[in-house]
């Protein structure tokens, strides 16, 4: 079975904390039920507790270090924690993204979902780093929660049991390559 | 209420071994399991408050990303205090 192997951007966390309506959401109930592998550390963490403090955000009054608390406790038990994450990437834009790169090459994950731009433009071959980043780790990809949702959705499809027809041999199902 | 109920033999090992370091009966501990399970609301329960302020500001889900990626990257530049959300 396939089971996609993550990193969520805090904000997607967030996100989803926040609002129920979005594909931020669809992401964690992925994660909630097993359905992909999320690999969190402390940094992600801190950043998670931390983004709610900006002032912009008082305007959520329900919005509290309690509600957050609540949130990451309930997902801890389906989260993989990594305690220490070897800084081995320092090509971002942002030098306080590559934690997000770094944790994934750590992890062997095949996706980092955000929309961080700063993140997602390591995709863009047009930048020297992002040209780098592709070269070096080719397997990572950097996707928004939407586009995620939907490489999900396709490799799912693609998974599924194929209809037996005569003469044909059934699928052998594809093992996940990490 | 009372009711017989099956479990299987690893978890009829765990409760024993629960109930013996929380100093309770399996009985006890069994109906506190239940009780809590049952009786606590769940996350999305817990949160719905929160998520209908937000939807009842209007916000769209682009908005509240975008919203989202200012304040991540904003307090990455303040220095770290005890401020409670």
């Amino acid at each position: 079975m396939i089971r996609e192997r993550v990193v969520f951007d805090c904000n997607v966390f967030l996100q989803a904390l926040l609002s129920s309506r979005g594909p931020a959401f669809g992401c964690i109930e992925l994660a909630r039920a097993g359905d992909v592998a999320v690999f969190v550390s402390p940094y992600v963490l801190q950043e998670l507790r931390r983004t709610p403090q900006h002032p912009d955000l008082k305007r959520f009054s329900r919005l509290t270090a309690e509600s957050v608390e609540l949130f990451i406790v309930d997902l801890m038990p389906k989260m993989h924690m990594i305690s220490n994450v070897p800084e081995v990437f320092a090509g971002c834009r942002d030098a306080k993204d590559n934690h997000y790169i770094s944790l994934a090459i750590a992890t062997d994950s095949n996706f980092v979902v955000s929309r961080d731009n700063d993140l997602r433009d390591l995709m863009n071959p047009t930048g020297s780093e992002a040209r780098e980043f592709l070269r070096h780790y080719p397997r990572i990809r950097i996707l928004e929660p939407g586009a995620f949702l939907r490489e999900v959705a396709l490799s799912r499809t693609i998974d599924a049991p194929t209809p037996e027809l005569p003469g044909r041999e059934p699928d052998r199902g594809r093992e996940i390559e990490r | 209420m009372s009711m017989y109920v099956t479990i299987s033999p690893r978890a009829e090992h765990r409760l024993l071994d629960k109930a013996r370091v929380a100093g309770l009966t399996p009985e006890t501990l069994a109906a506190r399991i239940l009780e809590e399970q049952l009786v606590r609301p769940s996350i999305d329960e817990a949160l719905k408050p929160l998520r209908d302020e937000v939807a009842s500001s209007g916000i769209s889900e682009d908005e509240l990303g975008d919203l989202l990626e200012k304040a991540k990257h904003e307090m990455r530049d303040e220095p770290p205090v005890g401020r409670s959300a």
